[in-house]
């Protein structure tokens, strides 16, 4: 061991704070999680395969009711009877929501068990970036999972995409994680407060899904649900992202959809930051960062 | 601006824990009191050693001062930093290690572990690479720096784990058992490189070990029940509670013991005869004062050889067990 | 007194000394200790019962991975029946068809998370290199283990069939009882071999989260649990047989719907059934000894 040569590090540092330093751990976090991601031999199949597999199931299940690739009744619920398309849009935006819900919410779990977490909160870096870190990651990682999922069910299932809408579509990505991330930083107190948080987490996920029109129209829930789905940000974004990749720019009621996106956007980040840092506090107070 | 590196001033930890009685309430709560308004001060540049038993509070107080667990009451500044306040730029001025290696990314390398956390401290890129080359240089580890982690010895992992709480320069080093578990060879490297490449650091240390707080620190706090027992020097520490030294001394032959208690201030003498060597034990309140005229007396004495002498003065351990009644590796 | 005192501690030393001795010359290596999976099993079981909230949970999750299919069927074709379904699968509900098929996947998810897996939970609660280090067949902690999977994951699986019943308003006709504990007992024992198979590869392959990702979504996809085998192409078809409990939904939906079994057909899936056993539990033995002989060889034991 030799002698350190360090001009003026330190007081460099202290002079870079600010967002710039904060974005640049943010993706610090992300590009450290792909490269643990792909440290695992068997990720980059997993990755490659697994929004394959999500979707199979679900068109097998259409088919085996539908018969063809289009559905008179899906028609009356939804304005299209193709309905490969529709639940194909619906079912890969859903994989970037599960990236973000588990991905994310988890991070705190996954550092800890780990064993890292203790020593990314003695950084400097604020501690909602390293939600917002694993949350980059996290859109990447859904996000190109979206692209394959979107591009094998166009090759090998006959869904059919107008590629005008891929822009504004993309628009509609920004702002739905805006209020899911209002949610992933819910999760994460869970995460905190609870010892078994990831059943916690299952389900709230569960229920988003379930409640958004991913695979099937709102209006075949039960209607207190219908009513539920509405205050949903997965709701709205779904829908959206759907119309404009089915109808390009064409989309129906889509200032609707923008504009009920942006107010529970606002909603559920403003509730979700709170909740994050109080809960952080808390924690902290508790002594029980190490153990939670 | 002051002087001191770090201060703290009546810090004070009490956790709660809630223990269910049933599925519903009532509910049993217990209280454990970690820090007792701990007040202590580190000049910039001085080496600080916590030294105590586990659970004496010695990882609470580092906790506290890392921004890891937030103190019930009381204060305490890093480098002019509130850590309660001013949380952001006390834990810039600040390198924590915790001697536990999983506190590294085991699947990413020694080089891209660096180069991650410096970029959580702020650095661009190749800044981050320059400095994780430097580090890796100072530590040995440069040729080991593109093997994964996990493939490292602990040794080495623990040198990962020990550069990157320098990766930012930090003004100040909070060390919690930094060489726990090390082998003897890695633990005395690392104890040269914190006493003589680290010495403009103001470094807080805590340590089982006493011979290593007594190497390396300043000054040492020895905690006990969340409360500072006594602070001092070693030195300073091991005077307090001596009631006075023993001076041993190994001899061929037997020298003759009514000379020595003779001498003016030879509190006892006495001696066992062992394997045809005799050892002889002198008590005197200061050894040191004394040492010269008894090995002078010896070394007239035609019947006496000496072949080997010590002056034992109280260990850290001593000092703990005097204070506290219990020893520090209880 | 001395020597009364002596004599004592001689005698106790003796009888230590027997023990050690009777027990290291009745020591036999066994290729199965019965013994030691029941113990292992009664020991995952009392850990079970102080999470009891657990079994509930494993029961009720599974409707809401179940209810979107259900949703989405009901959007595609109306609700409830479809003739295109009622064409290929022989039944006119797709509700009452997929519920069952749920039902029976509890099990399948149970091999495969929970058997497969096992090593993984006991690593994670670091008692592995314990476990280890005794002297029992390393495959009988995974028969304890998968005997007590068995009766958690039976208790899951049907309060999952009774919530979706009572949810998706479908009945079954319980009057064939005993042929289906034959084929369900029959299932559960080739998943057993399967569930070795796959704790052998979580040795060798060490990332298991991903492996068993992959397998249980390539498993629930080929399987004929939401959808009949007749919406699969040929080779997927072919594959789907593969897996133990594929005749095991067909032969225990038609018996739980319609009450009623062709007898030869009944044996005819009796005898694949045993013969699948043979199969699993042969090749799972295999790879499972071969991977426990990997990771010895390159030391990864503790720390796969």
């Amino acid at each position: 061991m030799s002698n350190a040569i360090t001009d003026g590090i330190h007081e460099k540092m202290i002079k870079r704070g600010g967002i710039r330093a904060e974005l640049r751990a943010a993706n610090a976090l992300a590009i450290k999680q792909w490269r643990v991601e792909f440290s695992y031999p068997l990720s980059v199949l997993y990755f490659i395969v697994m929004p394959f597999l999500w979707f199979l199931p679900m068109f097998l299940a259409g088919t085996a009711v539908a018969g063809s690739p289009t559905s008179s009744v899906f028609e009356t619920y939804t304005g299209t009877t193709d309905w490969i398309t529709f639940i194909a849009i619906g079912s890969a935006f859903s994989g970037l929501a599960m990236s973000l819900f588990w991905g994310t919410g988890m991070a705190f779990r996954r550092e800890q068990s780990v064993g890292t977490l203790e020593t990314l909160m003695t950084t400097p870096m604020k501690r909602d970036t390293l939600v917002w870190g694993t949350m980059l990651h996290n859109v990447q990682h859904g996000g190109l999972g979206v692209v394959l999922q979107l591009t094998f069910s166009v090759l090998f299932f006959g869904a059919t995409l107008n590629l005008w809408g891929v822009l504004p579509a993309l628009g509609i990505v920004a702002l739905a994680v805006i209020g899911m991330q209002g949610i992933v930083f819910a999760m994460t107190c869970i995460v905190l407060l609870a010892k078994q948080g990831w059943m916690i987490i299952e389900v709230i996920s569960e229920v988003f899904l379930i409640i958004a029109p991913i695979s099937y129209p709102i209006a075949v829930l039960p209607p207190i649900l219908q009513f539920v789905s509405l205050g949903s940000p997965l709701t709205w974004s779904v829908d959206a992202f759907r119309s404009f990749l089915m109808y390009g720019l064409a989309t129906p009621a889509v200032i609707q959809a923008v504009v009920s996106l942006v107010i529970i956007d606002v909603l559920f980040i403003a509730v979700g930051s709170l909740m994050f840092r109080y809960t952080e506090r808390y924690v902290r107070s508790k002594g029980a960062l190490e153990q939670f | 601006m002051t002087s001191n590196a770090v201060e703290i001033e009546n810090l004070s930890k009490t956790f709660i824990s809630v223990k269910k009685k049933a599925i519903i309430i009532p509910t049993e709560k217990k209280q454990v009191e970690a820090l007792k308004s701990v007040s202590l001060d580190i000049p910039k540049g001085q080496i600080y050693g916590l030294l105590g038993p586990n659970g004496a509070g010695k990882t609470t107080l580092i906790k506290c001062l890392a921004t890891l667990v937030l103190p019930t009451s009381g204060s305490a500044r890093v480098n002019g930093y509130d850590v309660l306040k001013e949380s952001t730029y006390a834990r810039a001025s600040m390198g924590v290690c915790q001697g536990n290696e999983r506190s590294i990314y085991w699947k990413l390398t020694a080089r891209e572990n660096i180069i991650f956390f410096a970029k959580l401290y702020r650095m661009p890129q190749n800044e981050a690479k320059e400095r994780a080359d430097e580090l890796l240089g100072q530590m040995g580890l440069l040729e080991k720096a593109d093997t994964k982690t996990e493939e490292l010895s602990h040794g080495m992992r623990m040198k990962i784990v020990f550069a990157r709480s320098l990766i930012h320069d930090p003004p100040v080093l909070l060390l919690d058992e930094p060489t726990q578990g090390l082998d003897p060879t890695f633990a005395t490297d690392l104890r040269h490189y914190i006493r003589n490449s680290l010495k403009t650091k103001t470094i807080l240390l805590t340590t089982h070990y006493m011979h290593e707080a007594d190497l390396l620190c300043d000054k040492i706090a020895l905690i006990n029940e969340g409360e500072i027992k006594s602070f001092g020097s070693p030195k300073e520490l091991k005077e307090d509670v001596r009631d006075y030294d023993s001076i041993h001394i190994k001899t061929k032959g037997n020298p003759n013991l009514d000379y020595v208690r003779a001498i003016e201030g030879v509190m006892s003498a006495s001696s066992t005869i062992r394997n045809g060597y005799s050892e002889l034990v002198v008590t005197a309140q200061d050894g040191y004062d004394l040492a010269h005229r008894v090995l002078n007396l010896i070394h007239e004495d035609e019947n006496a050889r000496v072949e080997h002498f010590e002056i034992k003065e109280p260990s850290l351990d001593d000092v703990f067990l005097k204070l506290t009644g219990r020893r520090i590796e209880d | 007194m001395q020597t009364k005192d002596t004599s004592l501690l001689e005698e106790t030393h003796r009888q230590q000394a027997d023990i050690a001795n009777n027990y290291l010359a009745d020591f036999q290596p066994r290729m199965m200790d019965w013994n030691a999976a029941k113990i292992f099993a009664v020991k995952n079981l009392r850990i079970a019962i102080r999470y009891p909230t657990n079994v509930l949970i494993w029961g009720l999750l599974p409707i809401l991975w179940l209810a979107p299919y259900l949703l989405m069927m009901t959007a595609v074709a109306g609700p409830g029946t479809s003739e295109y379904f009622a064409e290929v699968s022989g039944f006119d509900d797709f509700l009452k068809f997929a519920v069952i098929g749920w039902f029976i996947f509890k099990y399948i998810d149970a091999s495969i998370w929970a058997i497969g897996n096992n090593f993984r939970w006991e690593q994670f609660s670091g008692t592995l290199e314990p476990l280890f280090v005794t002297p029992v067949p390393r495959i009988s902690i995974l028969l304890g283990a998968a005997f007590s999977d068995t009766v958690q994951t039976t208790l899951s699986a049907f309060i999952l069939l009774f919530t979706a019943m009572a949810l998706f308003g479908v009945t079954y006709t319980f009057v064939a009882i005993g042929p289906i504990i034959l084929i369900m007992l029959l299932m559960i024992i080739s998943f057993y071999g399967f569930g070795f198979m796959l704790a052998g590869m979580i040795l060798v392959f060490k990332d298991p989260s991903v492996l068993t990702e992959l397998i249980n979504n390539a498993v629930f996809t080929v399987s004929p649990i939401t959808y009949p085998l007749q919406v699969l192409p040929a080779p997927a078809r072919f594959a789907a047989y593969l897996i133990p409990s594929t005749i095991a939904i067909v032969v225990v939906r038609e018996l739980a719907i319609t009450g009623t079994y062709d007898l030869f057909q009944f044996l005819q899936s009796v005898g694949f059934m045993c013969v699948i056993i043979v199969f699993f539990w042969t090749l799972g033995i295999a790879v499972f000894n071969y991977g426990e002989k990997w990771t010895k060889n390159r030391g990864s034991m503790g720390g796969f």
